[in-house]
């Protein structure tokens, strides 16, 4: 089988053209990039833990430090690019940043993929970023220290491509092939299932606000205006409401 | 040992546990201090349910949002 | 045959499975310690899943399986409070809408599908009840007042239980939005830090300052009669916003706020103001819980106090209710915050429900995942780290090299359950050198240069070298209190003292963690003091490792200089370099 390098795209090389100069943006990208790599590198940790082939066991752990090394430079980079900090503060204090985004569920991505599909991920990923790092590097001309950092890690993203590529050529070469290069197509689909649901989640949540604003704007005033003159927000100690049912029956329900 | 791997509801199921949820809702509100926000609470919980829905067919939903 | 009774507590902030059997605790985790998400609010599903495992069962063998909560009664009070607040809560409407509509109104939907649970095992118990229960079954009082303060559960953010043989018993309560939790966090959000994780830095802070802005402060929050309190709304905002938790009114009384992530010495210039305002704070929160204690003591007239919830982590103010309190026993829940809701929904659910008597539930610090001898040698060996097998003289090499200076990661039997690393996942220095402090904060914790490090000392020299209240002993062993350190021993362990000259003490008992306890006596045969500093094992913004890969990409990630992992020494130099290198 082919194992073709993705090279980055006119839309990816125009828009990244067009938000690394957006004023403030680069810092808040920064931020996002530690979070990102922050994942990654977590889901190469797991790996390294789940794998069954002790073999891969050492590449997955190095992975995993070069991942936790960019988290680390990233968010160091975004501290010193920011210009409001604590909107980039906001976004590296975001502890739900990864699950909010959908880029890391709720199982490690090695048990949900199996081995042969999380080859095939980090290969088809680790391209993706490299090609991605390399147009921004190039956006760097006026800011060295970015520059210099994005050139190191797009280095280290080609060992992490090269690893991964050795791997499934030497499992194709062994006779599965066809199921290599099944692997590749399933991540490929994976990552456009994924991009639909962000967009369908995207429209979903767009359509609930805009109920919902319509909701509190024409429907919610006469609620509202019974709800100021009725509740009293009390201070100090009041008696525990005691609830008489028994244990038994409070306990099965969530009221 | 076990098998520890969880068995997900039917939807049949899930959607029955909705539906328990919401009865139980409309009852803490309609036996509570609040009974003048039971309109206002069964119009989320339609909304609620609506959502829901669209979740289970996340695949199709932004075809469906525009009939909405 | 056994039984079995899970707790689960998520959705808000950390989220955490307990498993019991017959009432005794199994297994207990946070599921930040699987994941790696600091404070992950997520469903513990991982956590739930190994503490499965643990007992070698599987859910169908659980008999309840019980969420800390009640939902649909926090429902009502968030829908209630945008309400009252109506028309500037449209932002938090719609955000707070569409997160109950789509997700947390589905509580029971989503413990049946991620954990596998079926709908006749789930049972419901109120978040203070939760936090109630355990404080008192933990604690090893027959009749406690209990006492429970944090943010908000449902409608109450303060209550008063009395527990004794009947269960516990609710008194009284404050409720939202009047929160000592809440104004806590405004005023981390104030100065700079992160709600719900700054907090205690906010504590590291005040000791640096004067209370000079206490009658600034009980504007904000004002003691009233019988105990209790109440905040002026004018200058919070966490009941209209989900973003804000102080007004412009709030700013008006105070100045402006600390910026996120800038430098701050709090012993000059705008430092020592945020410092005094920490100060005051702090000052005002312990009045405050003096005077709830009081309450609590007329109204119950018991001598034993019991506490959780997330405001029971505040050492300093558990000190000084234990000081100048009433009562002359305390025990606060190690896991106070949210996490801990997990276990007392268990313990609720198994004595209250299922009607069971009272056991010792066995609560130790190590109550995560473990690694046995043989896999992290298989492990390391497979990693291609090299390392020296130490398993015969692993205590005497640590001492050597804390003895020697060096800054060691201890990684030893199963991972803590709670907030604190209490020598299963520490990282440990020799307190006695000057510069130990700055090198642990900058180059290996990578934290702010004032905040100070707990020591951990052998219970037989705890009294030589500390001086905690009375009835301050079994809090100290979980490090929710805090001491003095003894005037005569100051200058010789700057690293573990407070500027104030207190200690957030870890005293070590060798019957509850016996290697612990010989480390640091070997440390003490070679500096002269049984006394270690202590913090726990991770960098700034991660979670406390949990499994060896972790500690070893710690161990890479800053300037420690070796990690003793079960039986095996890795030096720095020992590990392999990055991928590219």
């Amino acid at each position: 089988m082919r194992f073709a390098d993705i090279r980055p795209g006119p839309v990816l090389v125009g828009v990244s053209h067009i938000v690394w100069r957006l004023p403030g943006r680069p810092a808040t990208k920064m931020a996002e990039f530690a979070h990102t790599e922050l994942g990654s590198g977590h889901d190469m940790l797991e790996a390294c833990e789940l794998t069954p082939r002790p073999e891969m066991r050492p590449l997955y752990f190095l992975h995993a430090l070069d991942e936790l090394r960019h988290s680390r430079m990233f968010r160091e980079r975004a501290r010193a690019l920011a210009i409001e900090r604590s909107r980039t503060q906001a976004v590296l204090d975001d502890s739900g940043y990864l699950h909010s985004h959908g880029i890391r569920g709720s199982d490690p991505l090695f048990t949900e993929l199996g081995e042969l599909d999380f080859l095939a991920f980090v290969w088809l990923h680790e391209q993706r970023g490299a090609a991605q790092f390399g147009i921004y590097a190039g956006l760097m001309d006026e800011d060295p220290a970015s520059r210099e950092m994005f050139a190191r890690i797009e280095k280290d993203e080609r060992f992490h491509i090269a690893y991964s590529r050795k791997e499934l050529e030497r499992l194709a070469a062994q006779g599965q092939a066809s199921a290599v290069s099944a692997a590749v197509w399933r991540i490929r689909w994976r990552r456009f299932k994924q991009g639909w649901l962000r967009f369908s989640r995207l429209i979903g949540d767009t359509m609930a606000k805009l109920w919902l604003t319509v909701i509190y704007v024409v429907g919610i005033t006469p609620f509202a205006l019974i709800a100021k003159l009725t509740e009293r927000e009390q201070g100090g100690l009041v008696p525990a409401e005691v609830d008489d049912r028994p244990a038994a029956q409070r306990a099965l329900e969530q009221l | 040992m076990s098998d520890p791997t969880p068995t997900p509801p039917g939807r049949v199921e899930d959607v029955g546990m909705r539906l328990g949820t919401l009865g139980q809702l409309l009852r803490l509100f309609g036996r509570g201090k609040r009974p003048w926000l039971l309109p206002l609470v069964l119009l989320l919980s339609v909304l609620g349910l609506v959502l829901a829905g669209l979740q289970a067919v996340q695949y199709v939903a932004p075809f469906i949002y525009p009939l909405l | 045959m056994s039984r079995y009774v899970l707790g689960v507590s998520a959705l808000y902030h950390e989220s955490a499975a307990v498993l019991l059997r017959d009432g005794v605790v199994v297994a207990a985790s946070s599921e930040e310690r699987f994941s790696r998400q600091k404070q992950d609010s997520a469903l513990p599903v991982r956590a739930s899943r190994w503490c499965l495992e643990q007992a070698g069962i599987s859910m169908a063998d659980v008999e309840a399986v019980v969420y800390y909560e009640k939902p649909l009664r926090k429902f009502e009070r968030i829908l209630v409070s945008q309400l009252t607040g109506f028309p500037s809560t449209l932002p938090a409407f719609q955000r707070t809408a569409l997160t109950w509509l789509t997700d947390k109104l589905w509580v029971r939907n989503a413990l049946c599908k991620e954990l596998g649970a079926r709908p006749s095992q789930l049972m419901f118990s109120e978040h203070h009840l939760s936090h109630a229960a355990s404080a008192f079954y933990c604690s090893p009082f027959e009749r406690a007042a209990v006492l429970t303060v944090d943010g908000v559960g449902e409608w109450a953010t303060t209550s008063l239980w009395q527990g004794d043989e009947h269960g516990l018993k609710p008194l009284s309560e404050v409720r939202f939005p009047h929160s000592l939790g809440l104004t806590y966090s405004a005023f981390t959000a104030f100065l700079g830090f992160r709600v719900n994780n700054g907090e205690y830095k906010v504590m590291g802070l005040a000791s640096y300052g004067e209370p000079r802005h206490v009658d600034k402060v009980e504007k904000v929050l004002q003691g009233v009669d019988g105990g209790g309190f109440q905040n002026d709304t004018r200058y919070v905002a966490w009941h209209k916003s989900t973003v804000r938790s102080y007004s412009g009114a709030f700013e008006q009384l105070f100045g402006a706020p600390r910026q996120p992530g800038t430098p701050l010495d709090p012993r000059q210039g705008e430092g020592k103001h945020y410092a005094d305002i920490a100060a005051s704070v702090q000052v005002v929160l312990e009045e405050r819980l003096l005077a709830l204690a009081e309450r609590l003591h007329a109204d119950t007239g018991l001598d034993a106090l019991c506490m959780a919830g997330g405001v029971a982590l505040n050492v300093v103010a558990n000190r000084r209710l234990l000081r100048d309190g009433p009562f002359a026993h305390l025990y606060v829940q190690p896991a106070s915050g949210d996490a801990g809701g997990a276990l007392g929904a268990a313990q609720w659910a198994w004595h209250e429900v299922l009607g069971q008597p009272r056991v010792d539930p066995g609560l130790t610090p190590g109550l995560g995942r473990d690694w046995p001898d043989d896999r992290v040698r298989t492990l390391l060996d497979e990693l291609n780290v090299r390392f020296d097998d130490v398993a015969d003289d692993r205590i005497e090499r640590a001492a050597d090299d804390i003895a020697a200076g060096k800054v060691i990661g201890w990684f030893q039997g199963r991972c803590e359950w709670g907030p604190r690393a209490l020598g299963h996942r520490s990282i440990l220095a020799d307190p006695s050198r000057p510069d130990m402090q700055d090198r642990v904060n900058k180059v290996i914790k990578l934290r702010e240069p004032f905040r100070p490090f707990a020591p951990s000392v052998t219970a037989e020299a705890a009294d030589t070298y500390f001086d905690v209240p009375p009835g301050g002993e079994g809090p100290a062993e979980w490090m929710t209190i805090i001491g003095d350190t003894r005037e005569e021993h100051r200058e010789a362990m700057p690293a573990i003292t407070h500027v104030d000259g207190t200690a957030r003490l870890h005293r070590v008992r060798r019957e509850v963690n016996p290697r612990y306890h010989a480390l640091i006596e070997a440390v003490g045969a070679r500096t002269g003091r049984p006394v270690v500093l202590n913090t726990s094992f991770n960098l700034k913004g991660d979670p406390i490792v949990s499994s060896p890969v972790h500690a070893l990409s710690t161990l890479q990630s800053c300037e420690m200089d070796a990690v003793y992992l079960g039986p095996c020494r890795v030096a720095r130099g020992q590990l392999p370099r990055g991928g590219a290198s």
